[in-house]
């Protein structure tokens, strides 16, 4: 044993690394990294999210090797507040552009619903007016209807009368005969026919339908005591016109003998009818 | 066989009686003929000698000039009046008279008069009308036709006419020049007044409703155009001047519109509505036939025109507010210048009656056409507003005349022709006071 | 006599026969017919135009005719007519400055309105003749005068062929 001077050596070089170590364990080198944050402006709530997302980053790089690029912002001072208001700012923006898009779908909605309101109206309007307009053309078609059947039921009328005035006529003339026939009568009838004839100025508001009868009273040499219209369709030119023709006649003239004459006359006056 | 002879006896007796008792029926039938009237010359109190205006005469021409009067010669009166207290009936009747008429006229101031008459019948003894007026010296022969119009819708039953005034054109050669004149002369061709003369023709007059313009085409500056003139101030506005042919005018009821021919640059005569306020024309319508001579139903509703769409002029009308145009005339080749009487009741038109050029009346509900007139080249018929007469133009020689007629053909009147040619006459509406 | 003598009289004689071949003749008259009928008086400015407003340059009259006439209840251009309207043509195509007015004229006969509307018919149809032959529409003009402006007065069927007619008239 020899040797007792060379074991001095190696002991305290191996309680030197002991210490050593024992010692690089109580000193703590940092290698954490710091990943630079950049706010986004949409994501407002980054501000609560930041230690979630820190997180993730640490866990990559416990590795102590060289961390490239890495470009270590200052840490703003408080920027919170900044950050805060600026998501404030988004969000107002964000908020007013949606109540701007919803206004817009809005007014939209509303310019549709009035269009169609109108379109609705004019052809409800249209409806009506087309409605209405079948109602006139009714009521004219109805008019017309009605005017063709009174016009036709007046020409009903008018036929039955005339058929009965001829019958009357007819009566008259036979009972006529029946009373004298001659010739010298028929002569003294034209006679009076003629001269009244001549003193009748037919008015111009005389029609072709226009008739009077009239009665009219003479005695014994023809002066007429008396003129009575019995009836006349005319105006009061035409009535003036025949009592003015009658009594311009007057006297009338004389039958050829005396028992041929009548005091009483009935005369029919109508204008000639032209073409 | 005594009873059977008192029988027979007794019988003949009845029927004797009953003979002589029995009315004796008599058929007449009247012609119409003028009546027999006796218009008496008027009294007269005032400082002048005479009254200014023999109004008996006026009332007497007025009513010989109407054709349905026969006004008793002043020689043949057996007494004459000049009030209704002192007409004796007899001395009337035993003329024949069926109608007198006595008046005065009685000044009450510088420029004052009272014009009175009275129409009685003589037969029945009646007075029929009796009025009294105020008149100047200015409106006294205006208050004399207002007396005639009066005792002619008595006796006649329809309206006068004898304070309205006619328009018409006048063509005389002066020299080397030709003149037209378009002159307004009351009905009964006093107080001619020419309101428009030219170097240039004149065409197409036309009253409006109101009586106080008239509407006329004029080729001044060698082209044709329409005007509007008033006729109491003279002035005048042009309403169409556009290019090519600007014609045919005539009144809407309202007066407010003019019925025009046009004809543009390609000379297709259409028919137009021209606003006289905006100037701004509707057109009614477009065939390339030549479509004129427009005119108003008096009910507004209805445009009546002239077209050859058929191969020959016929009369067709169309709705005022436009639409298709409905054939109105068929019978005869030539059925032109369309004009509704004012009473709507009839159409007048310019009517090729075997060559000759006539004035031709139809009814519009029965569609039967009357020829009225006899000439060869008659034109430019035009109803009197009381629709009962017709005045147009004819032909004398070789001059243009006017003549009236009336609406049923039976009387005509030639109307003294002055000088040169005289044309397109046409009638004033009823005048408004 | 003597041999010269003789040949002076020859060469007299001979001078003297020379002259009796020249005698003096008759002047011809000078016929100046202008362009167009004799009835061209009524292309000229008597029954006037537009009251004396406007004078019409006639210059072209001298050489062309001025005035066409046309068949009963007819607007065509006839064939004897063709030429002149075709001379105008060129004249109008030659200085496209000139305008000329077409005046359309009818007869008498019926009524006055539709009657301008025939006249104008017939100023159209030269009009589209014209235009045919190249010229310029702004160059015509068209007035139809209906029965108003007859050249004959009378109511022969001669008068009124002389009324049915188109005038020429150049406005510048």
């Amino acid at each position: 044993m020899v040797q007792r001077d060379n074991t001095i050596v190696p002991i305290s070089m191996a309680v030197l690394l002991h210490v050593a170590l024992f010692s690089s364990m109580l000193i703590a080198v940092n290698f954490t990294r710091h990943v630079p944050i950049t706010p986004m402006a949409i994501q407002a709530t980054l501000v609560t999210e930041i230690p979630k997302v820190a997180p993730p980053v640490v866990r990559k790089e416990p590795e102590p090797e060289p961390e490239p690029v890495v470009q270590e912002p200052e840490p703003e001072p408080d920027n919170s507040e900044q950050l805060r208001f600026e998501a404030e700012e988004q969000k107002r923006v964000q908020d007013a552009l949606i109540e701007k898009e919803r206004l817009e779908k809005l007014r939209q909605q509303k310019e549709a619903e009035r269009l169609k309101k109108e379109r609705e109206e004019a052809q409800r309007k249209k409806d009506e007016e087309a409605k209405k307009e079948r109602e006139r053309e009714e009521a004219e078609r109805k008019r017309k209807e009605d005017e063709q059947r009174q016009r036709e039921e007046n020409e009903r009328i008018r036929k039955e009368l005339e058929a009965e005035q001829r019958q009357q006529e007819i009566t008259d003339e036979q009972q006529r005969l029946a009373a004298n026939s001659s010739p010298a009568m028929a002569a003294y009838q034209f006679a009076i026919a003629q001269r009244i004839r001549r003193n009748w100025s037919v008015p111009a508001s005389a029609g072709s339908d226009t008739r009077c009868v009239v009665s009219v009273r003479q005695i014994p040499g023809g002066e007429i005591v008396g003129v009575n219209i019995l009836s006349c369709n005319g105006d009061e030119a035409v009535k003036r016109s025949v009592e003015a023709a009658i009594r311009r006649s007057s006297p009338l003239p004389e039958p050829s003998s005396p028992e041929l004459f009548r005091p009483l006359l009935e005369l029919n006056l109508t204008p000639e009818q032209q073409n | 066989m005594f009873k059977r002879t008192l029988f027979v006896f007794a019988l003949t007796i009845v029927l004797a009686d009953s003979a002589a008792a029995q009315k004796l029926v008599i058929d007449v039938q009247g012609v119409a003929q003028p009546t027999p009237v006796a218009v008496v010359p008027f009294g007269w109190q005032g400082s002048t000698p005479a009254a200014p205006l023999d109004v008996a005469t006026v009332i007497k021409n007025d009513l010989r000039r109407s054709g349905r009067f026969a006004p008793t010669n002043e020689n043949d009166m057996l007494q004459k009046p000049t009030d209704g207290a002192d007409v004796d009936f007899d001395d009337w009747t035993i003329l024949g008279v069926e109608a007198v008429v006595v008046g005065k006229v009685i000044q009450s101031g510088e420029n004052a008069y009272t014009l009175q008459f009275q129409l009685f019948d003589p037969f029945t003894r009646r007075q029929l009308v009796g009025f009294r007026m105020p008149a100047s010296r200015g409106t006294m022969r205006s208050s004399a036709h207002r007396a005639a119009d009066m005792i002619y819708e008595k006796l006649t039953g329809i309206k006068g006419v004898f304070g309205t005034q006619v328009a018409y054109v006048v063509a005389e050669q002066q020299g080397k020049d030709r003149l037209y004149s378009l002159i307004v002369a009351d009905q009964d061709g006093e107080n001619e007044f020419k309101i428009m003369e030219s170097k240039d023709p004149i065409m197409s007059p036309a009253w409006s409703p109101d009586g106080r313009q008239l509407a006329y085409v004029s080729f001044e500056g060698a082209r044709s155009s329409i005007f509007v003139q008033t006729l109491r101030t003279g002035s005048r506005f042009q309403v169409s001047n556009k290019p090519g042919i600007n014609g045919a005018p005539s009144f809407s009821p309202d007066g407010r519109k003019l019925v025009i021919t046009l004809g543009g640059v390609d000379g297709n005569p259409d028919i137009y509505v021209l606003d006289i306020n905006s100037r701004q024309s509707t057109r009614l319508t477009t065939h390339r036939a030549i479509d004129t001579e427009g005119s108003w139903s008096p009910d507004g509703k209805f445009i009546y025109f002239t077209s050859d769409r058929s191969g020959g002029p016929q009369v067709y009308r169309i709705s005022a507010n436009g639409g298709t145009p409905e054939r109105i005339t068929f019978e005869g080749s030539y059925n032109a210048r369309p004009r509704l009487s004012p009473d709507g009741t009839r159409l007048a038109v310019v009517h090729n009656d075997r060559g000759n050029f006539r004035i031709a009346v139809m009814n519009i509900e029965r569609k039967d056409l009357l020829v009225l007139s006899t000439g060869r080249q008659d034109e430019s018929p035009s109803f009197a507003p009381n629709s009962d007469s017709l005045i147009y133009a004819t032909r004398q020689g070789g001059d243009g005349v006017l003549e009236t007629v009336s609406a049923d053909g039976l009387i005509r009147q030639k109307l003294a022709s002055g000088k040169g040619d005289v044309r397109e006459p046409v009638w004033s509406p009823f005048p408004r006071f | 006599m003597s041999y010269t003598k003789l040949f002076a009289i020859a060469v007299l004689g001979l001078f003297l026969a020379g002259c009796k071949q020249t005698p003096v003749e008759n002047p011809e008259p000078v016929d100046t017919t202008y362009g167009g009928s004799g009835a061209d008086t009524s292309g000229g400015g008597i029954y006037g135009r537009g009251g004396g407003e406007e004078i019409p340059d006639n210059s072209m009259d001298e050489t062309l005719g001025t005035v066409i006439y046309f068949e009963f209840d007819s607007s065509e251009v006839r064939m004897q007519d063709q030429e002149l309207v075709a001379a105008h043509a060129i004249a109008l195509n030659q200085d496209t400055f000139k305008n000329v007015r077409l005046e359309g004229h009818a007869d008498e006969r019926g009524s006055r309105e539709y009657n301008i509307g025939l006249a104008e018919r017939r100023s159209q149809a030269v009009r589209q003749l014209l235009m045919i032959q190249g010229v310029s529409a702004s160059q015509i003009q068209t007035v139809s005068f209906g029965e108003e402006r007859p050249v004959a007065f009378g109511n022969s069927e001669s008068d009124y062929a002389q009324n049915r007619r188109v005038e020429i008239t150049y406005t510048n």
